[in-house]
C-alpha cells in the first residue's frame, strides 16, 4: 500500500486523491464524484447543521444553555404548496421566509419573500403571541380574513394567509402552560 | 552463432534466479517488528469539520493522537488543530523521553494552557486521545469522549473511561444516591466532565499499566461520530478483516456512513496495526 503522509500527519493514497484530503476539506468532496455511489447518498441527506439528533449541540456538563430550544407553539399548513406540513414557534422572535435559514421555512410559495416576510414573536413574560408582517414585504399579511399593517395579537386557532398559503395557529404556551427555567 | 545465444541465455536465466534468491532472504531478514498506520475522516452532516488528528513516527517511537472539537462556529477545530500540532511540536523536541506517561500528562497540560490562551473567555474546548507505542509497549492518554480501542484475539477492548455525566449518575445510583430513573433520564447525561480548554480540568485518564503489545494487535483511536452509530459487533467484524489498517480504517468509516444517520457528526479514525 504506497501512501503519502502529507505535513501535517495524515496518510492518503497518492493515486486517489491529488493532495491531503483531510488537510483540506474541499477536495475530499470533490473527490468523491470519483465513486458516484457515495456522492449521491450525501446529496440526500444534505441538512447541514451543528446538531445532533436531540436537535441539541455537543455541550459540557456546566454550560447553561439547555441546547434544546422547547417549542412554544405551532404553525400548521392548511392551504398551499406545503399543506399538511408543521412549523415549530420557538420563545421570542421566529423569522418566516422562504430562505432556508429562516426560523420557519416555507418551501415553495413564491408570494411569500426569501428574507423575513414576516415575525411571530412569543413573549415569555406576558405570554402572548404576536405577528409582525415585514417592513419589506410587499404582499399583505391576513389574520382571519382581516389585513394587518402592524404587530397583531394571535388567538388560538387564528387563520394566517401569507402570500399563497393558509395557516392556523396553535399555541402550547399560554394560560394553561409555560417552560419553567432551570435554574 | 548458435552456442552463443544459448550461453547468453543460461546466463541471464542463472543471474536472475539468484537474484530472486538473494532479494527474498534479504527481504525477510529486513522485516523487523513494524507498526502500520491506517487514517480516515469525514465531516458528516456537520457544517464543519473539527475534528484533528496526526500521526508521527521517529525515534522516540510513534505517537497518533486524535481531538474532537467543540464550541460552536469555527472555534472547535481552533482549539482541537492546537492540541493536535502541540502533542507533535513536543513529541518531534523531545529526544529519548523517559517517562512517556509523565510525557503525555504534562503535554496535556500545556495544550490545555494554550486552548486557555486562545479562548480569552469564549466557550472553547477539545477532547483528547492519544496514544504513544515505543518499544512494542503502548502509552495513552484520554481527556473526554473519544474511544481508544485494543483489539487482540478477536476481541475487542476500550482502554479508556468517558469523562460524561452519564458515568457520575451511574456511581450515584450504585451508592444508592439517585434513582435508576434518575440516573438513566437525566437530560445532562451525555454533557461531557471533562474536556480541553476548561480552566479547572483534572479528570485523565491514562495508561497507568502500559500495554506490551503482541503481533496482529490493532489498536482504534475514534471520535464519537464513529463509535455512537456502530455496535461493538459491526467494529469487531470491521477490525478482524486481515487488511492493512489504512484500509481498516477506511472500511469502519464506510460503515459509519452506510448507516445514514441524520445529523451525523464528525467522524475521524486512527488504526495501529502490529504485523510482525
Amino acid at each position: 500500500m504506497k501512501m503519502e503522509r502529507c505535513p501535517n500527519g495524515h496518510l492518503y493514497n497518492p493515486k486517489k486523491y491529488k493532495e491531503c484530503p483531510y488537510c483540506d476539506e474541499v477536495a475530499l468532496e470533490n473527490n468523491q464524484s470519483s465513486q458516484p455511489k457515495q456522492k449521491q447518498k450525501r446529496e440526500k441527506s444534505f441538512t447541514v447543521s451543528d446538531t445532533n439528533d436531540n436537535g441539541a449541540k455537543t455541550l459540557a456538563y456546566w454550560d447553561e444553555q439547555d441546547g434544546i430550544n422547547p417549542v412554544v407553539g405551532w404553525l400548521v399548513c392548511i392551504e398551499g404548496v406545503e399543506r399538511g406540513k408543521d412549523y415549530k414557534i420557538v420563545s421570542e422572535k421566529n423569522f418566516i421566509g422562504r430562505a432556508e435559514e429562516m426560523h420557519i421555512h416555507i418551501n415553495g410559495d413564491n408570494a411569500i419573500s426569501r428574507r423575513n416576510h414576516a415575525v411571530i414573536s412569543y413573549n415569555p413574560k406576558q405570554r402572548n403571541f404576536v405577528i409582525i408582517p415585514g417592513a419589506e414585504t410587499t404582499g399583505i399579511i391576513y389574520v382571519n380574513q382581516e389585513a394587518i399593517y402592524s404587530p397583531t395579537e394571535l388567538s388560538p386557532y387564528d387563520i394566517i394567509e401569507m402570500g399563497e398559503s393558509k395557516f392556523i395557529f396553535i399555541p402550547l404556551c399560554g394560560q394553561h402552560f409555560e417552560w419553567e427555567n432551570e435554574l | 552463432m548458435l552456442f552463443k545465444s544459448l550461453f547468453k541465455l543460461f546466463y541471464m536465466l542463472f543471474t536472475n534466479t539468484t537474484l530472486v534468491i538473494v532479494r527474498f532472504f534479504v527481504g525477510s531478514y529486513v522485516k523487523k517488528a513494524e507498526i502500520l498506520i491506517g487514517n480516515a475522516q469525514d465531516i458528516g452532516s456537520r457544517r464543519n469539520q473539527e475534528d484533528s488528528f496526526s500521526t508521527i513516527k521517529n525515534e522516540n517511537g510513534i505517537l497518533a493522537v486524535l481531538a474532537d472539537g467543540m464550541g460552536g462556529l469555527s472555534s472547535g477545530k481552533k482549539a482541537s488543530n492546537l492540541v493536535t500540532e502541540t502533542f507533535l511540536q513536543e513529541f518531534s523536541q523531545m529526544y529519548n523521553i523517559k517517562s512517556i506517561n509523565k510525557f503525555l500528562i504534562n503535554t496535556t497540560y500545556i495544550s490545555n494552557s494554550k486552548v486557555l490562551e486562545v479562548a480569552q473567555g469564549k466557550n472553547l474546548g477539545t477532547t483528547l486521545v492519544a496514544a504513544v507505542i515505543k518499544d512494542n509497549i503502548l502509552y495513552w492518554i484520554s481527556v473526554g469522549d473519544s474511544h481508544i480501542y485494543l483489539y487482540r484475539d478477536n476481541e475487542l477492548h476500550l482502554l479508556n473511561e468517558d469523562h460524561i455525566y452519564a458515568n457520575r449518575l451511574k456511581k450515584a445510583y450504585k451508592a444508592g444516591e439517585i434513582s435508576r430513573q434518575e440516573a438513566f433520564n437525566h437530560v445532562k447525561r451525555d454533557r461531557l466532565t471533562s474536556y480541553l480548554g476548561y480552566e479547572d480540568f483534572h479528570e485523565i485518564d491514562y495508561s497507568v499499566a502500559p500495554i506490551e503489545l503482541q503481533k496482529k494487535d490493532k489498536i482504534i483511536l475514534c471520535s464519537d461520530g464513529i463509535y455512537k452509530n456502530l455496535t461493538r459487533i459491526d467494529l469487531e467484524v470491521a477490525l478482524a478483516k486481515k487488511v492493512h489498517p489504512m484500509k481498516t480504517a477506511e472500511l469502519v468509516l464506510e460503515n459509519v456512513l452506510a448507516k445514514e444517520i441524520i445529523n451525523q457528526d464528525n467522524a475521524t479514525i486512527i488504526a495501529l496495526e502490529k504485523n510482525k
